[in-house]
């Protein structure tokens, strides 16, 4: 089930939060009871899209939950500090081992047949390669698994003691609002939440409004220009002007954003309904002015994930330059392999590593004394990192890449309409001119305030309306992308 | 409990009355007979009363007792969709019971032809063919032939002789506006054109602004190619459609009483499309274009299938062709282009078939 579909927005949510509302506030019995809601909420939200693998999450919080008991009994027993390490270091594995064994195991076959056969020339070993079809991704495992990787690091480190009340860590871990899509939340930001936490009527009332904001992002803005991306596919790269191309461009950088964007509100929104506040995922990442800044704003929780769980245990920067070095590389690696079992995201992660390391040597000096350089820096490096993040197949990126910088003559057929810009550019106007506009940080703080005031309410209502309105028509036409 | 959460209530319950109202309502219409086909699953009925409401499906404008009577909102045994698609075509014309022909008799009525300079060119271009159609009757009588009018034939001509066609259809005409270089002809083309909305559809292809309509009106062709059928699929069943689109030719013909009409075959999805989806795969695509091939005449009416060009072996789109199964890729345009050139529609030389 996702947040923006008709399901969850007509049936699972409004019996959801009755059933959740309903149990009586401030009695010994109130947050158990509303813990055990949420999370069986939660399971059904899950098991909605995935039957099958919600045995998995399940049985994954089962087993990590007795794992950091484990971590705190060992704990302070001279005799047992290696077990102790020990047994984290199997809750790693086999955490990451699940994680890998669905995302990455095709990809790990794939490549290596093709290194055996390529290299070694050995024909009589190949690896099985299962298809995406066979076994498909769970939903949310990146996220979820993120989650527990930092719950029971913590726990190891001594951060906090393990969770001994089984609902709370259940419910902390498969949270419908986050569980999807994130934000990755720490469980220091809930615990005392999931211990006593009270909702009310202005919890509601702001969660609502910032749910039906996210939604709109996303139904509004994310799918609409996404319509565009999907028009260019129709034509082929090869047939497309290089004005389009760069439109085409900056329509997937700003649906990759309003949806991310939307989403995150949308979870924002449903914790403070629930009566939790989860972290902030975007601030305003489309108007830094360097890459460093950029990723200080465009998915927060996974930034933040990834320092403290990786990056300092590495050594962080305070070592040698070349560790530091050596440190990035593997962050960026893993950040981009993280995004997507595929050759062009480890790239895409890579590149983002150069980046950040040029700024570090010399760039940001320059980039800093100058808005202007800045920014246009930065208007150009953003498409050109989604599309190389949009686009798997390593032929069809060079084609892609050629139509935005034609400097090069390349081994293909075009056959461009050099006015074929004009045309969408008429069509998705408006559209581009509001994502450009709300990616201005006033703008966009100045729309986070529609659940504070009164007009914010029968804006929030006109949101609505139009969003059902936008998801009927997908009824309708169930290629929203694909309209004949 | 402050004052402005009060708001979030209000606000909620408003929704919830919303979207109560629109369950009513979608479950109203649907028992009126209105229905999608393409609407499915959760949310079905909600998502039914708002495509109802923009389709002008309101209480005022339809009568129960009337619709049930005529019929107009049930079609067939199994009460098959009258979906969005025939209300945006006009929603009163059906319940008029087939009012097109008045409509049509309306509009010829009103729109009298301006003998501006262009129609008289046009006029008398049209004379010297009828002389010349005379000419051969003559020469048919001196060899003793009666009835061998000279026969129109498919043969290969040159991007002149698109000078005087139209080119009227749905996205997969607007490629080939837009990817086939087909430079002399005009073209009405727009996404999502189907038979029932064809003459109302606002194109701006060439630098139009009207109407199919009123270009038909405006301006008269030698040659008048129209591919649509794709996005109709999900609407009703053929017999349906076979009749929209004879009224609609009709419609054509009074407006263009000397033009060629080519209705052209819809074009195939790809084999993935055609295995997965139960609507737009190709066992409904070519069953409307066999009844689509019965409305040609051999005449004035034409029947072409692009899909001789397109398919592989199994009578598929050939999947390399296209990105979304359903439209060419930009730079397989071309071949369309010289598909027509290969149909052009010419007199054919003495007493040939």
């Amino acid at each position: 089930m996702v947040f923006s579909g008709l399901e969850f927005i007509l049936y699972f949510l409004p019996i959801f939060l009755a059933v959740y509302y309903i149990i009586p506030q401030n009695r010994s019995f109130s947050i158990p009871v509303k813990n055990f809601i949420l999370l069986v909420g939660s399971l059904c939200f899950y098991a909605f899209g995935e039957p099958v693998y919600v045995f998995l999450m399940a049985g994954s919080v089962v087993i990590n939950f007795l794992f950091a008991q484990g971590l705190d009994y060992l704990y302070g027993k001279p005799a047992y500090v290696k077990l102790r390490k020990k047994l984290y270091v199997f809750t790693l594995i086999f955490n990451v081992g699940i994680l890998f064994f669905f995302k990455y195991c095709g990809f790990f076959a794939l490549n290596i047949n093709i290194l055996l056969y390529k290299v070694f020339h050995i024909t009589w070993i190949t690896l099985p390669v299962i298809s995406e079809e066979s076994l498909p991704l769970p939903i949310g495992i990146s996220f979820y698994t993120f989650q527990i990787l930092s719950y029971v690091t913590d726990v190891y480190r001594r951060s906090y003691p393990a969770e001994k009340n089984f609902l709370r860590l259940g419910a902390y871990i498969t949270m419908f609002p986050q569980l999807v899509a994130g934000p990755i939340v720490k469980y220091t930001e809930v615990k005392k939440r999931l211990i006593n936490r009270r909702t009310t009527m202005v919890g509601f009332d702001h969660g609502l409004k910032l749910f039906i904001l996210g939604m709109g992002f996303k139904v509004l803005i994310a799918n609409q220009i996404g319509i565009l991306w999907t028009d260019i596919e129709r034509i082929g790269y090869e047939s497309i002007s290089t004005p389009l191309a760069w439109m085409g461009a900056w329509a997937y950088s700003f649906q990759i954003y309003y949806d991310f964007f939307g989403y995150s509100i949308m979870a924002v929104g449903l914790g403070k309904m629930l009566g939790f506040y989860l972290p902030e995922n975007f601030r305003d990442p489309y108007a830094s002015k360097s890459v460093t800044e950029l990723w200080q704003k465009w998915h927060i929780t996974l930034g933040r994930w990834f320092r403290e769980y990786l990056y300092f245990p590495l050594g962080g920067s305070r070592c040698s330059r070349m560790r530091m070095i050596r440190n990035l590389l593997v962050v960026w690696a893993v950040t981009g392999f993280w995004h997507g079992a595929d050759w062009n995201f480890i790239f895409w992660g890579l590149g983002w590593f150069v980046f950040i390391m040029l700024e570090k040597l010399f760039l940001k000096k320059y980039l800093d004394s100058s808005r202007v350089l800045g920014r246009f820096y930065m208007l150009f490096l953003i498409p050109v990192s989604w599309i190389i993040f949009a686009i798997t197949e390593p032929d069809r990126l060079a084609i892609y890449l050629n139509r935005m910088f034609p400097f090069v003559k390349m081994d293909y057929v075009p056959n461009v309409n050099p006015e074929d810009y004009l045309r969408y550019g008429k069509t998705y106007a408006l559209l581009f001119a509001v994502s450009i506009l709300i990616c201005v940080p006033k703008v966009r703080k100045s729309l986070m305030l529609i659940q504070r005031s009164r007009f914010g309410t029968l804006a929030a209502y006109v949101i609505f309306l139009l969003c059902l309105y936008c998801l009927a028509l997908g009824m309708d036409n169930p290629f929203l992308y694909y309209k004949f | 409990m402050n004052q402005k959460g009060n708001y979030g209530i209000s606000l909620g319950i408003l929704i919830l009355l919303t979207i109560w109202f629109l369950q009513g309502y979608g479950i109203w219409v649907s028992n009126m007979g209105y229905s999608n086909l393409m609407v499915q699953g959760y949310g079905e009925k909600v998502a039914l009363a708002v495509l109802a409401i923009r389709d002008g499906f309101v209480p005022w404008n339809v009568l129960p007792g009337e619709s049930s009577e005529t019929g107009s909102f049930y079609y067939g045994e199994n009460r098959l969709s009258h979906s969005s698609y025939f209300a945006a075509a006009g929603f009163a014309e059906e319940i008029e019971h087939w009012g097109l022909q008045e409509i049509v008799e309306q509009e010829r009525m009103t729109n009298e032809r301006r003998l501006t300079t262009e129609y008289v060119t046009d006029h008398l271009l049209r004379h010297t063919l009828l002389e010349e159609m005379i000419e051969y009757n003559d020469m048919a009588g001196v060899f003793g032939e009666e009835d061998s009018i000279p026969s129109l034939v498919f043969t290969t001509v040159d991007d002149s002789y698109f000078a005087d066609a139209v080119f009227i259809g749905d996205s997969r005409m607007q490629g080939v506006y837009e990817y086939a270089g087909m430079e002399e002809a005009d073209f009405l083309a727009k996404v999502s054109m189907t038979i029932y909305n064809m003459m109302n559809t606002k194109v701006s292809t060439n630098g139009h602004n009207e109407t199919i309509r009123e270009a038909l009106t405006k301006r008269q062709y030698g040659k008048i190619y129209i591919m649509v059928g794709i996005n109709e699929l999900g609407t009703a069943d053929t017999e349906y459609f076979i009749r929209h689109y004879q009224a609609v030719l009709e419609e054509i013909r009074t407006l263009q009483p000397d033009a060629l009409i080519v209705i052209q075959a819809i074009m195939h999805v790809t084999g993935e499309k055609d295995r997965e989806d139960p609507i737009f795969n190709n066992t409904n695509i070519n069953e409307r274009n066999e009844a689509l091939k019965e409305l040609a005449n051999g005449q004035n009416i034409f029947y072409i299938d692009v899909n001789e060009v397109y398919d592989d072996e199994n009578g598929n789109l050939r999947r390399e062709m296209s990105a979304d199964d359903v439209h060419l890729l930009g730079n397989c345009y071309e071949l369309w282009h010289t598909f027509f050139l290969e149909h052009g529609i010419v007199y054919g030389s003495f007493g040939e078939e």
